[in-house]
């Protein structure tokens, strides 16, 4: 199935989202493609799932829009 | 001295009776650290009527690489009463009430039941879920947060957009010293207060959607945020 999904990991560095059109096997999770874009979420993420809040262990449908965002509190 | 003097280049942009309608407004701003000092600064200098304005916190060193109303001469001291004493000074034209509290622990209810608007520039999640608890359900409340050089802020509307407690569901508080510098505090901060004065103004930007910065970048996008 394929699903498009961004991370905004990387504009923790300077640059710009990562968009990647992934082609993924059915019951793949959140965090099966978490792991797929090299992204460290030890310290915790913002998983959204065609706009909506989801977490780690959502598992995808064909067509999803994912994206993935830091963790962000201070002030 | 007048209000139409120091509200002069203001009035010249949004009119008088915008000016009068800011000075009717009373907000809530829940932490004077980084964030809250900008958000402050700024409804003050547009004219907002009243801010309330709550931190438990004492000003330390490494407060003073972004904190703006706080120098020096302040370490030690209380933060609510050091950015009541500031704000006054700014124009003499609002009313500054301190609150020496935490949010989480005191009960603020009463104080957020006569207020307009609420600015969230909290620095954990359980402060700032708390204080999304407490929010009454004919306010908005503009949520706020940075990382490094990265920020990202919202509305939060009651009944319409995504609650903070879904978005950041399952996050705590940060074990370790989050790195943030002054130029995306000034930058997120400013975008903050511009969101209540949309709010306010019943034309918000950003309800619905989170909108992300990345400053060395000049990373600029809005995201929409759906309710789960």
């Amino acid at each position: 199935m394929k699903i498009q999904a961004k991370s905004f990991f990387t504009v923790l560095s300077g640059g710009r989202p990562t968009i990647k059109t992934l082609d993924l096997p059915e019951g793949t999770t959140a965090e099966d493609i978490m792991n797929e874009m090299n992204i460290d979420f030890s310290d915790g993420v913002i998983v959204l799932i065609n706009g909506r809040p989801s977490n780690e262990k959502t598992v995808l449908v064909e067509g999803d829009d994912f994206a993935v965002m830091p963790p962000v509190s201070a002030a | 001295m007048k209000r139409e003097d120091v509200f002069a280049r203001n009035i010249a942009l949004w009119g008088k009776e915008q000016q009068d309608f800011l000075a009717e407004k009373s907000l809530f701003i829940g932490g004077v650290g980084a964030l809250g000092c900008i958000v402050a600064e700024i409804l003050v200098r547009c004219g907002v009527g009243r801010l309330i304005i709550a931190d438990r916190g004492i000003i330390d060193p490494p407060d003073l690489n972004r904190q703006a109303l706080y120098t020096l001469y302040d370490l030690g001291r209380p933060k609510v009463y050091i950015a009541a004493e500031r704000l006054k000074s700014l124009t003499g034209q609002t009313e500054v009430i301190p609150m020496n509290v935490s949010i989480g622990d005191d009960d603020i209810a009463g104080v957020l039941a006569g207020c307009d608007g609420i600015a969230d520039c909290l620095d954990n999640f359980p402060s700032r879920f708390a204080l999304e608890e407490a929010q009454p359900g004919n306010t908005f409340m503009v949520s706020g947060a940075l990382l490094g050089d990265y920020g990202q802020l919202t509305s939060v509307i009651p009944g319409r957009t995504v609650r903070l407690q879904e978005l950041f569901a399952g996050l705590g508080k940060a074990a370790r010293t989050i790195p943030v510098t002054s130029t995306i505090v000034f930058a997120v901060g400013s975008l903050m207060a511009q969101e209540v004065l949309n709010n306010l103004r019943g034309k918000p930007q950003l309800a619905g959607e989170l909108l992300v910065v990345g400053m060395s970048g000049f990373f600029l996008e809005r995201i929409a945020v759906k309710p789960a």
